[in-house]
């Protein structure tokens, strides 16, 4: 068996589901700004208060099973991205924090929003500089970090950041026109659109610009016959778009739905684009590999444990299912 | 001499102008900071 593809294949359905669920709960909070009615902010939180901290469970999986299955992997990454990863978490914490404390406070319910908000949106644009400095590379020599503190920091991972802002938004917009329903519904639905046209041009952009960072990236999915392969991903992404735009103004499930298939969609040309790396340009998984054994005796702790993470994330979400009402949960 | 009158009336045309120009325009800005930092500290 080889458990080395098995623990690359899992960590990255960790990362992807982390993407998306806590995507749509941060972005709920980058959508707060746009957002004045005080009412209507603790409605959205509520849509998300029984799941959100849940949805982060994925985010210790991937980060936990990437230092025990690619251990080489871990320490490059977390020394190259040092600063990203601690300005994530500690905006997470503001943000958690405020979960609670926004619907006990009365005299501070500004601050708390402004928390709640400016964590969300720091969280996000962190993972979107990370995911730029990623693509565009780390500094490795004979298995160890030779860059740089700010080597994540550029103009490309600055646009990354953005882009991942834009579609959390997005995410966070049709998790709330599905939850939601009249007047505020309608508020979002015109949110959305120009959201639509943003992430659309995002998307278009990092993907060029990925292929120009670094030429194998290009030749990967430009050279014959990959190119017949491959361009379904695009296209098929190209139709989500315009369905998306479509969708927005009138459907209910399906704007969520379409968004989280052209999250999937990106993180699969994503893979594509870098496999079989897992710290670019060159520590590939097998090398960035725990021994054998090691990946054996885990694989058997997530065969347990991952279906009951499955399980109660599934009933978590049927049982909030439908429209959030005004009472909250809180 | 040059007319100061804008000439796109359109206010919708106008504010989603001035979007792109300010999105732009602040990831340039920022990238070249992001650089000039980089390149002070050693790492550019």
């Amino acid at each position: 068996m080889d458990y080395q593809l098995i623990w690359v294949l899992l960590i990255a359905v960790a990362v992807f589901s982390y993407v998306t669920l806590d995507g749509f709960d941060l972005g709920i909070g980058i959508l707060f700004p746009f957002i004045k009615d005080p009412k209507n902010r603790g409605r959205m939180m509520n849509t998300v208060a029984p799941v959100w901290d849940g949805n982060e469970t994925w985010l210790i999986l991937g980060g936990g099973g990437l230092y025990a299955a690619f251990p080489l992997a871990y320490s490059l990454l977390m020394t190259a991205f040092y600063i990203p990863v601690f300005t994530m978490l500690l905006a997470l914490v503001f943000r958690g924090v405020a979960f609670e404390f926004r619907f006990k406070s009365k005299n501070h319910q500004k601050h708390w929003d402004f928390a709640f908000s400016a964590g969300s949106i720091i969280a996000a644009a962190m993972q979107g500089a990370m995911l730029g400095g990623f693509i565009e590379g780390i500094a490795v020599e004979n298995g160890r970090f030779v860059g740089g503190a700010f080597d994540w920091l550029s103009p490309f991972s600055i646009f990354c950041a953005t882009a991942v802002v834009v579609g959390y938004a997005l995410l966070g917009t049709g998790w709330l026109i599905m939850k939601m329903e009249g007047d505020f519904q309608g508020n979002l639905r015109k949110l959305a659109k120009p959201a639509v046209i943003w992430m659309a041009a995002n998307l278009g952009v990092v993907s060029l610009m990925t292929t120009y960072v670094n030429p194998v990236y290009a030749q990967r999915w430009f050279e014959t016959p990959n190119i017949f392969y491959l361009a379904p991903i695009p296209l098929v992404t190209v139709g989500l778009l315009y369905w998306l735009w479509h969708a927005v103004k009138k459907r209910e499930k399906t704007v969520f739905g379409i968004t989280l298939g052209i999250f999937f969609l990106s993180y699969l040309g994503f893979g594509i684009t870098l496999f079989p790396n897992i710290v670019p340009p060159v520590i590939t998984f097998r090398d960035a590999a725990a021994p054998e054994n090691s990946l054996a005796f885990m694989l058997v702790g997530a065969a347990i444990l991952l279906p009951i993470i499955l399980g109660y994330t599934a009933y978590a979400y049927w049982v909030f299912r439908g429209k959030t009402g005004d009472e909250g949960y809180h | 001499m040059a007319s100061l009158k804008p000439h796109i009336k359109s206010p919708k045309t106008r504010r989603w102008l001035w979007f792109v120009g300010l999105y732009v325009g602040g990831v340039v800005v920022l990238g070249a900071a992001s650089l000039l930092l980089r390149a002070l500290m050693g790492q550019a």
